[in-house]
């Protein structure tokens, strides 16, 4: 069943097409992973999507339980209600997401106040246990983020985000300036909470191990067009446009 | 019973990096699956036995043909499905075996046997003790349970990945050597499992290299030939 879908999508900034005519479903709980190299237009179209940018043409289309509607139908209120309540943004620089001048906890317990939840003691304790789910010590939730290293940040902000249980994240390249070591962390507490919590997932990646290891599907942008969609091991191990082909055999094999 | 029916199955790859270089791997192939009984698929290296099993599981597209699977019941369409209904029937119906471990980092080999189990709905403590006794099953020692298999020997990351293809049950099983390079103690352990699953209605398609494994599950055989031509 589609969660959120992109109708013959064109965004131009100047001459350039980022976004030539793309269409893009999503389902409930499903994890799709746009893969593409730079300026392929995949993080134009997760922005798109997320109602950041408006598109020149098409549309994007959201079920928020009364079937699929335009985002941009209830005027500029509505669709923040949608980013508030419903979607959760994972972004790859942790630092301009997160408040550095505030708490860890009250990083996690704002986005509870802001999704309406009012009781000082309830809210502490949901920062608390989301502290624990993302394996950072609660003992330290009343400490400010600037001594956290990049990876805990990035945990900080992933429970932030999940903390108000939305039914759609967008991440932008979420392990993206991470040590190897470390991402493997934060990909394996993503796909467990995820899959735990049931939200779907439109996930911006150059990184084709990463979307493997996340996705249900695979979307291959190329200068603003999708060439290639398909389950993630078809597209990875079967992969049929030329240019899917060239960034599956330039990767080098674990 | 028929479990699986696939006829007319057609595959090439066009390799756009080879100057665009079309291999015919399969023409024109079919089979049918009974549910309890093992076909064994023969034939000479490269005449796309592999090709066939991946097909069948929906991880290569087939050019041409179809592939019907019962289902929850009813017989349906594999082949060109969205991929939502593929992952259903994959979680539910058809499970694939290969010899070969893609182990993530930080997950325990219990994990990753239980992983399919969780998917499909079976709560953590019954999944995971379903998981201990399939890596008991298969000679796995116990404190190597709660470890990431990233480290573990070949033949131990093997018999994790044998583990989590013989935990979920499925009605229909795709091997691709499952005992390839095991010993003769776990070669016996994973013809048990075969003749287990069996047993209980399983249909299973293997590719056995080694006779004895051959002679010991199935009782029939598809033979493939390469392709002559290639256009």
């Amino acid at each position: 069943m589609t969660l959120m879908a992109a109708e013959r999508v064109t965004r131009r900034f100047g001459a350039v097409a980022a976004l030539e005519d793309v269409s893009l479903a999503i389902g409930r709980r499903e994890i799709v992973a746009i893969v593409g190299e730079s300026g392929s237009g995949k993080s134009t179209l997760l922005n798109v999507m997320s109602g950041r940018l408006a598109p020149d043409a098409g549309r994007v289309m959201y079920d928020s339980g009364a079937g699929l509607a335009p985002i941009a139908a209830g005027g500029e209120a509505a669709l923040l209600d949608l980013q508030r309540r419903r979607w959760g943004f994972v972004a790859q620089e942790p630092r301009l997401a997160l408040r550095m001048n505030v708490s860890a906890g009250g990083n996690i317990g704002e986005r509870l106040m802001v999704a309406g939840a009012r009781n000082y003691g309830a809210i502490r304790a949901a920062a608390a246990r989301w502290l624990e789910t993302v394996e950072i010590d609660p003992a330290r939730i009343d400490e400010l983020p600037r001594g956290f290293s990049g990876g805990m940040l990035q945990r900080l902000q992933i429970a932030a985000t999940l903390v108000t249980e939305p039914e759609l994240v967008f991440m932008d390249e979420p392990t993206g300036g991470l040590d190897v070591s470390v991402q493997a962390r934060i990909l394996d507490l993503v796909r467990g909470l995820v899959r735990r919590l049931g939200v779907a997932v439109l996930l911006v990646t150059h990184d084709i191990g990463v979307a493997r290891l996340l996705a249900d599907r695979i979307v291959v942008m190329r200068q603003g067009r999708i060439v290639e969609t398909g389950l993630a091991d078809q597209v990875l191990d079967d992969p049929q446009h030329e240019y899917t082909q060239l960034l599956v055999a330039s990767v080098l094999p674990a | 019973m028929i479990a699986l029916e696939a006829s007319g199955i057609a595959k090439s790859f066009v390799l756009h990096l080879q100057r665009g270089v079309r291999l015919g791997v399969l023409r024109d192939a079919g089979l049918t699956l009974r549910a309890g009984e093992c076909v064994a698929l023969t034939g000479p290296s490269g005449a796309g036995k592999s090709t066939l099993l991946r097909a069948l599981y929906g991880n290569y597209r087939a050019d041409a043909g179809s592939i019907r699977v019962r289902h929850r019941g009813a017989m349906v369409e594999l082949a060109g499905a969205p991929a939502a209904h593929v992952i259903e029937i994959r979680r539910e119906t058809i499970g694939h075996v290969s010899q070969f471990l893609r182990a993530m980092p930080r997950v325990p080999a219990r994990d990753i046997v239980a992983a399919p189990l969780l998917e499909r709905g079976m709560d953590e403590a019954a999944a995971r003790a379903r998981a201990e006794a399939m890596l008991d099953a298969l000679g796995i020692p116990k404190a190597l349970h709660t470890l990431p298999p990233v480290t573990f020997s070949g033949g131990e990351q093997q018999r994790v990945n044998l583990a989590r293809g013989f935990a979920g049950d499925w009605p229909i099983l795709l091997l691709d050597e499952p005992t390839a390079s095991l010993d003769a103690a776990n070669r016996d352990r994973v013809i048990a499992l075969m003749r287990a699953a069996r047993s209980r209605g399983a249909a299973l398609l293997g590719i056995f290299h080694d006779p004895l494994v051959r002679d010991a599950i199935a009782d029939a055989e598809l033979r493939l030939e390469p392709l002559k031509e290639q256009a």
